[in-house]
C-alpha cells in the first residue's frame, strides 16, 4: 500500500497509458475519438495552469487568452504560410510563452484580487484583438479549412493524432510530477506561503513567479495548437472569459497542487457537458450549482479532498533516514572569516514610514565572529533594523555595509545568496510543507543544475538533489529534530518550529545570521537548549545577531549589545555597562529614581510579603 | 480569597493557542469591583493575550471566563463590550481614518439605546479628562501624536461605561513625561469607582498605581500578590534587566 | 465641436454605470475584504424583476421597490452563504467561485424564465433626445452619472453623519478594533451586502432603459465594473467612481476616434497599465505588510 502510495503518479502515467493505447478501440467511432482528444487538450492545458495557480498560488482568470494565442498562431501559420504541424506546434508554444513572460511582470508589484484583474484584463484584450483583428484573424467567421496535421509530410489520421495528444498528456503530467519535486517545484509552493521567507533563503521570487507564468503559457500555447489541429476552424468564441473561469475550474475541482487533481478536473469538466444535456434548458443552472456544492464541501478538490481523507487512515510515512554519514555541519558552512574585523555596519540609518520615523540616525557596528544582543522596549525599532538589514524594508536614508560591502540597496534574496540569513520574531515556515522540505528550500541557491535538468531528471540533478536532501537531514538532526523529517511544519510544537526555523536559515550556509526574538514562546527548558546552540553556531564562526526579550538569555550570551529606544541607538557596550546605563534604566522602568528605591527596599526586605 | 466581595472579572484555568503556541497556560486571575490590578511580564509572556481572551477578540481554548458570575467564555467581542467590560488595545488601534469625534462616538457604539444626549454628555466628560482632545475634534484620528493617540484610545474605551477597563501596553512607544500625565487620570478614575486591569511592561509605574499584581512568566503567572510587595520583591525587579545573570 | 461633446455626454453615461457598479464593489469589499464577483447580475435581477412585476400590471413605483427589496435579499444570503464560510481563508479563490456559481445559476434561470432576449424598460427619460451644444442624448443617460455622483455623495454622508456609517467605516478599517467597541462584525458585513446589491439593483433599473434588460446583460458590465473599481483604488468610494467616469468617457471617445473594434483592447490595456503603476489604483490604500 505504502509503496503504490509512494509510486503513485508512475503506476497512474503506466495505467493511463496503457488505457490510451486501448482509447481507439473503446470509443469506437469518429466522434467518441474526437472527443477523447479534446479531453486530453484539456487535461495539458490544465496540468500547465497547475504549475501557476496549484503551486505558485497565483490565480489566472485569463488563461483563454493564452490558449487563443498559441490557437491562432497555428491557424494562421498552416493557413496562410503553409508551415507544417511541427513547427506550429514550437512557434505556437514560444509565442505564447513570450506573452507568458509579459504576464508575469506584473507580478513584481500587483498582488491578490489586483493581479486577477490583470489576467482578466489580458483575456479580454486578446478576445477583443481576435474579433476586431480581421484580416489576420477572420473576426467571428474565424479560420477555417485548416489543413490535416502532417509530420514529415505524411499527413497523420484520427488515430495517429489522438495518440500524439495523448503522449504530449503523458509528458505535461511528467513535467508536472517533476517540477513538483524539485528544487523549483518546492520554491513555488514556499513562495506562495511566505513570500518574505523564501527571499530570505535566496529564492528570487520574481523569477520564481516567471517561471511558473512560462510554463502555464508554454502548455496553454500548445493546447491551443492541437485544439486547432483536432477542430480544424477556431472563432473568438471558444476563448471568451468564461473559458478561462472553466480552465480555473478545472485545476481547483480535480485539486490544485496535487498531480492528478488537473487530469481529474480536466476530465470531468469536458465530460460534463455531455452529462448535463439531459438536464435540457436547466443544463448552466446545474453547472452552477454542481460548482457550488464541489466548493462547499470539497475545497481542496477531489483528489486533494480525498487526500486529506486517506491521510486520515494512513500510517505516518516511515522518518527519513541519513544514508550518507552524518556529515558534520562545518562542511556547509561557508568558511568563517576568521580575520577579526566588522561583519556588519549601520552608518546613520533612518527609516520613516509616512511620517513617523521608526529609526533615527542608526549607528552601530557587529564585529566578526561575535553574539550581538539587540535590545530595547516594545516598539523600540529593533525588528524594523532587522527587516532593513535583511533587505525587507528600504532605508530612507543611510548606509548598510556587510562585510565591507554596500548592501543598502540589496534585496533580501541577494543578502541571502551572500551568506545573510533570519528568522522571524512569528515564525515564517512554509507551514503546509514538511520540516524536510522547509530546510531544502534554504539550499535553493546552492544548486548547479537548472530546470531542464530537473525536468529531464539528468544525472547532474539527481546528484544534487539527494546531495542536498542529505544536508537538510543532517541539518533537523544537527537541531534535534531528524525524527520529524516528515511531518508539515504547521503540525511540530511550537519549540520545534523555532528550531526548524534556525536549521532552515543554516542551509543558505551564513557567515551572518539574524535571530528576531527567538526565545518568544519557548519554555524554560527550550530557552536554555537555544542558549546551547546560539552558543555552538557561534563557535563555528557565524556571526550572530539576537533581538531577544529575554534579558537572562541575550546578556548570557552576547559580548557586545545595542539598546534602541523610540528609533534611536541609547546605549552601546557590554552586557554589564549596557545593564549600569541610566538611559535603560529609564527605558525599561520609566524612571530610575523608582528603580533604586525598590532595589534598597528590596534588599531590606529578603522575603517579600503576601507574595504567593 | 478572602473577600467577601463578588469579582467583577474571575479567570479560571485559561489557555489560549497560536496553531501550536501556547500563549496562556491554564492561568486564573480576578478583578474586584473598583479594584486597579497590574499584570507584568516580558513580551510574549501571555499578558495580551490573556487580556485579548476576556474582551473575546481571541478564543480561548478551555477555561472559563466570569463577569459578575456570568459565564462569557466564547461570547463574541461585541457583546463583552455591553456587559460592561471594555479593552483598551495594544498600539492602540483607534480609526485613523476618522475624525476624533467619529471615534469618540463609535466607542459608544454599544449604548444604541442610550439617548444621543447622553452619550454627548459623555463626551464632553471625556474633553474635561483630555482636554488635547477637545481642541483636535474634527482632526482625522491618525494625525494625533503618539500620546494623544491613547487618550483617545483611553476615551474610546471608557464611552461604552464599562465598569472594567482592560488596558493592554498603554506606554507602549509613549516618552516618560507623556506617562506621567497617563497614570494620574487612571488613579483618579479608579478612585471614582472604576476598576481597572492594567498590562503593561513598565512594572516599577504598573505597580506604584496598582492594589494588586499578577507577574506573568513563559504562559503563567509566577507570582502575585500586593503590588507593594511585588514593586519590592528581587526576582521581579531582576528578571527585568536579566541581572541574575549577570 | 459637437462630436466632442457628443463623445463627453455619451461617456458619462456609460461611465456612469461603471461607477454606479464599482460602487457596490466598493461598498462589499470595505466590510469584508471580499465580494460578489458576479455583481452584474445584481443589476441584472433589479432590471429584470422590474419589468416582471410590470408584466403582472403592477404600478412602476411599487415594481421597482419590490424589485429592490429582492435584490437586497439576495446580496444578504449571498453574503451569508457564499462569503462568509470563504471570506476567512487569505487565499481568494473561494468567495470568487461560489459567487461566480452563484451567477451562473441566477443568469441562467433568469434565462429560462424571462426569455433568452432583451427588453427594453419603458421610462420617459429615454422618449426624447435632448441637445446639448449640438449633441444628442437622452435625458436618462444624463441621470446615470448624476446618481451615481449623488449615491456617492448620500454614501459619504451616511458613513460620516450616522452611527451605522461609522461603524461600516471601522469595519473596513480595522476588524478587531471595531469589534471590541462593540459593532458586530459579522452584521456589518450582511448590511453592507443589503447596501451593495440595494444599489445593485437600482443601477440596474436606471441602465435599462438606456441598455435593455435581458439575462446577459450583467456579465461584461460585472466585469467592467469590477475592473474599474480596482484601478480606482477599491478602498475609496470617490476613486471608483471617478475612475468608472473616466472609463466611459475614455472607451466613447476611443470608439469614435480610432473604432468600435478597438475599445475593449484599448480599455482594458489602460486597466493593466494603470495597475502597474499604481498596484493599489489610483485612489487606493496601501496594505503594509508586517514581520
Amino acid at each position: 500500500m505504502n509503496w503504490l502510495l509512494r509510486n503513485r503518479n508512475w503506476v497512474f502515467a503506466s495505467v493511463a497509458a496503457v488505457l490510451l493505447l486501448a482509447m481507439p478501440e473503446i470509443a469506437g467511432n469518429e466522434y467518441a475519438l474526437r472527443f477523447y482528444t479534446l479531453m486530453l487538450i484539456y487535461m495539458i492545458l490544465a496540468l500547465g495552469l497547475n504549475v501557476l495557480v496549484g503551486f505558485t498560488g497565483l490565480v489566472s482568470l485569463g488563461q483563454a487568452g493564452l490558449y487563443a494565442i498559441g490557437a491562432y498562431t497555428a491557424a494562421i501559420l498552416a493557413t496562410r504560410v503553409d508551415v507544417g504541424f511541427i513547427p506550429c506546434l514550437v512557434l505556437g508554444m514560444l509565442f505564447s510563452g513570450a506573452f507568458g513572460v509579459l504576464l508575469a511582470y506584473p507580478t513584481v508589484r500587483v498582488r491578490g484580487v489586483y493581479l486577477a484583474v490583470v489576467t482578466i484584463a489580458f483575456g479580454i484584450i486578446v478576445e477583443n484583438i481576435a474579433i476586431e483583428w480581421d484580416s489576420l484573424t477572420g473576426s467571428w467567421v474565424g479560420i477555417s479549412d485548416v489543413p490535416q496535421p502532417g509530420i514529415f509530410g505524411t499527413p497523420i489520421g484520427h488515430r495517429t493524432y489522438f495518440y500524439l495528444v495523448g503522449g504530449c498528456a503523458l509528458i505535461a503530467f511528467a513535467v508536472n510530477v517533476n517540477i513538483m519535486n524539485s528544487r523549483f517545484g518546492r520554491a513555488m509552493i514556499a513562495t506562495s506561503q511566505s513570500e518574505i521567507a523564501a527571499s530570505s533563503l535566496g529564492i528570487n521570487v520574481t523569477a520564481v513567479r516567471t517561471l511558473a507564468f512560462v510554463i502555464s503559457a508554454v502548455t496553454a500555447g500548445a493546447a491551443g495548437v492541437f485544439y486547432v489541429f483536432l477542430n480544424k476552424y477556431i472563432s473568438p468564441d471558444i476563448f471568451s472569459f468564461g473559458d478561462s473561469i472553466r480552465f480555473l475550474l478545472m485545476v481547483i475541482l480535480g485539486g490544485a497542487g496535487t498531480t492528478l487533481g488537473p487530469v481529474v478536473g480536466a476530465g470531468v469538466l469536458s465530460y460534463l457537458p455531455e452529462f448535463l444535456q439531459q438536464f435540457g434548458e436547466w443544463q448552466a443552472f446545474a453547472y452552477g450549482a454542481l460548482l457550488a456544492i464541489v466548493m462547499f464541501f470539497l475545497p481542496r478538490g477531489i483528489i486533494g479532498s480525498l487526500a486529506d481523507i486517506l491521510q486520515r487512515f494512513l500510517p505516518v510515512a516511515p522518518a527519513q533516514v541519513l544514508t550518507e554519514n552524518s556529515s558534520p555541519l562545518k562542511d556547509f558552512l561557508r568558511d568563517g572569516r576568521s580575520e577579526r574585523g566588522i561583519c556588519l555596519e549601520a552608518e546613520n540609518v533612518s527609516l520613516r514610514f509616512g511620517g513617523l520615523s521608526a529609526l533615527e540616525n542608526v549607528q552601530t557596528q557587529v564585529s566578526t565572529g561575535s553574539i550581538h544582543g539587540l535590545i530595547g522596549p516594545n516598539g523600540a525599532g529593533k525588528s524594523t533594523l532587522l527587516n532593513a538589514v535583511s533587505g525587507i524594508y528600504q532605508v530612507s536614508s543611510g548606509r548598510i555595509l556587510f562585510e565591507g560591502e554596500d548592501i543598502t540597496a540589496m534585496r533580501s534574496y541577494q543578502l541571502a545568496r551572500r551568506g545573510l540569513a533570519r528568522t522571524f520574531q512569528n515564525t515564517e515556515l512554509f507551514k503546509e510543507m514538511s520540516a524536510l522540505e522547509n530546510v531544502w528550500n534554504g539550499f535553493y541557491s546552492h544548486y548547479r543544475s537548472g530546470i531542464i535538468s530537473a525536468i529531464l531528471r539528468l544525472p547532474n540533478y539527481r546528484t544534487d538533489e539527494e546531495h542536498y536532501r542529505q544536508a537538510a537531514l543532517a541539518l533537523l538532526d544537527y537541531v534535534g529534530l531528524s525524527n520529524f523529517a516528515e511531518t508539515k511544519a504547521k503540525d511540530l510544537p511550537f519549540g520545534f518550529q523555532r528550531k526548524l526555523e534556525i536549521a532552515r536559515a543554516l542551509a543558505v550556509s551564513p557567515r551572518l545570521l539574524l535571530l528576531d526574538e527567538p526565545a518568544a514562546g519557548l519554555t524554560h527548558a527550550e530557552v536554555d537548549d537555544l542558549r546551547d546552540l546560539i552558543l555552538q553556531l557561534a563557535e563555528h564562526g557565524i556571526t550572530i545577531v539576537v533581538v531577544e526579550h529575554h534579558m537572562d538569555l541575550v546578556m548570557a550570551i552576547s559580548s557586545q549589545m545595542t539598546v534602541l529606544d523610540y528609533g534611536e541607538v541609547i546605549a552601546r557596550g557590554t552586557s554589564a555597562e549596557v545593564q549600569e546605563n541610566a538611559r535603560v534604566i529609564e527605558a525599561y522602568f520609566g524612571n530610575p529614581d523608582m528603580l533604586d528605591h525598590a532595589l534598597s527596599a528590596a534588599a531590606d526586605t529578603q522575603v517579600a510579603d503576601g507574595v504567593s | 480569597m478572602t473577600d467577601q466581595q463578588q469579582p467583577l472579572l474571575e479567570v479560571e484555568r485559561l489557555s489560549v493557542t497560536y496553531g501550536q503556541v501556547q500563549a496562556v497556560r491554564e492561568i486564573s486571575l480576578h478583578v474586584l469591583p473598583s479594584e486597579f490590578v497590574s499584570i507584568i511580564g516580558n513580551n510574549g509572556a501571555g499578558k495580551s493575550s490573556t487580556l485579548k481572551a476576556i474582551a473575546g477578540v481571541v478564543k480561548p481554548v478551555g477555561g472559563s471566563i466570569r463577569i459578575q458570575g456570568t459565564e462569557v467564555q466564547g461570547l463574541p467581542a461585541h457583546r463583552i463590550v455591553r456587559m460592561g467590560v471594555s479593552l483598551v488595545p495594544e498600539g492602540r488601534q483607534i480609526f485613523a481614518d476618522q475624525t476624533v469625534d467619529d471615534n469618540l462616538r463609535l466607542g459608544a457604539y454599544s449604548r444604541r439605546r442610550d439617548q444621543e444626549s447622553a452619550v454627548d454628555a459623555d463626551i464632553e466628560r471625556m474633553i474635561e479628562l483630555f482636554p488635547v482632545l477637545g481642541e483636535r475634534r474634527t482632526q482625522m484620528a491618525g494625525s494625533l501624536s503618539g500620546g494623544e493617540q491613547q487618550m483617545l484610545a483611553l476615551a474610546r474605551g471608557l464611552l461604552s461605561k464599562p465598569r472594567l477597563l482592560m488596558i493592554d501596553e498603554m506606554s507602549l512607544g509613549l516618552a516618560p513625561r507623556v506617562l506621567e500625565t497617563l497614570f494620574p487620570v487612571l488613579e483618579r478614575l479608579n478612585r471614582d469607582g472604576l476598576a481597572i486591569l492594567l498590562v503593561e511592561q513598565l512594572a516599577t509605574m504598573a505597580l506604584r498605581v496598582a492594589h494588586r499584581g499578577y507577574v506573568f512568566e513563559n504562559a503563567e503567572i509566577s507570582m502575585s500578590g500586593s503590588a507593594r510587595s511585588l514593586a519590592q520583591n528581587r526576582q521581579v525587579i531582576e528578571s527585568y534587566l536579566g541581572r541574575r545573570a549577570a | 465641436m459637437s462630436a466632442v461633446v457628443q463623445y463627453l455626454l455619451a461617456g458619462l453615461g456609460i461611465g456612469g454605470i461603471y461607477a454606479l457598479v464599482a460602487i457596490g464593489f466598493h461598498v462589499m469589499w470595505s466590510s469584508a475584504k471580499a465580494v460578489n464577483f458576479a455583481h452584474g447580475d445584481t443589476l441584472m435581477l433589479g432590471a429584470v424583476l422590474t419589468i416582471v412585476f410590470l408584466d403582472l400590471a403592477l404600478p412602476m413605483s411599487v415594481a421597482i421597490l419590490l424589485a429592490i427589496t429582492v435584490s437586497i435579499l439576495f446580496g444578504v444570503v449571498l453574503e451569508r452563504v457564499a462569503i462568509r464560510p470563504f471570506a476567512t481563508q487569505a487565499q481568494s479563490i473561494g468567495w470568487m467561485l461560489t459567487t461566480i456559481a452563484i451567477g451562473i445559476m441566477l443568469e441562467s434561470y433568469a434565462t429560462i424564465s424571462f426569455g433568452a432576449f432583451a427588453r427594453p424598460l419603458p421610462s420617459p427619460l429615454v422618449e426624447n433626445p435632448v441637445t446639448i451644444l449640438g449633441a444628442g442624448v437622452f435625458p436618462q443617460e444624463l441621470l446615470i452619472p448624476c446618481a451615481a455622483i449623488l449615491i456617492v455623495i448620500l454614501l459619504h454622508v451616511f458613513q460620516r453623519r450616522t452611527q451605522l456609517g461609522r461603524a461600516m467605516r471601522a469595519v473596513a478599517f480595522n476588524r478587531t478594533a471595531a469589534a471590541i467597541v462593540g459593532i458586530n462584525v459579522n452584521q456589518i458585513a450582511m448590511i453592507s451586502f443589503g447596501l451593495a446589491s440595494a444599489l445593485g439593483g437600482l443601477s440596474g433599473i436606471l441602465v435599462a432603459p438606456v441598455i435593455q434588460a435581458s439575462a446577459t446583460m450583467g456579465l461584461l458590465l460585472g466585469i467592467k465594473g469590477f475592473a474599474v473599481a480596482i484601478i480606482g483604488g477599491i478602498t475609496s468610494a470617490h476613486g471608483v467612481v471617478i475612475a468608472g467616469l473616466l472609463y466611459g468617457v475614455i472607451e466613447k471617445f476611443v470608439d469614435g476616434y480610432i473604432s468600435t473594434a478597438a475599445r475593449e483592447a484599448v480599455g482594458f490595456s489602460i486597466v493593466i497599465l494603470v495597475l502597474m503603476i499604481w498596484p493599489q489604483g489610483l485612489f487606493g490604500r496601501k496594505e503594509v505588510v508586517k514581520v
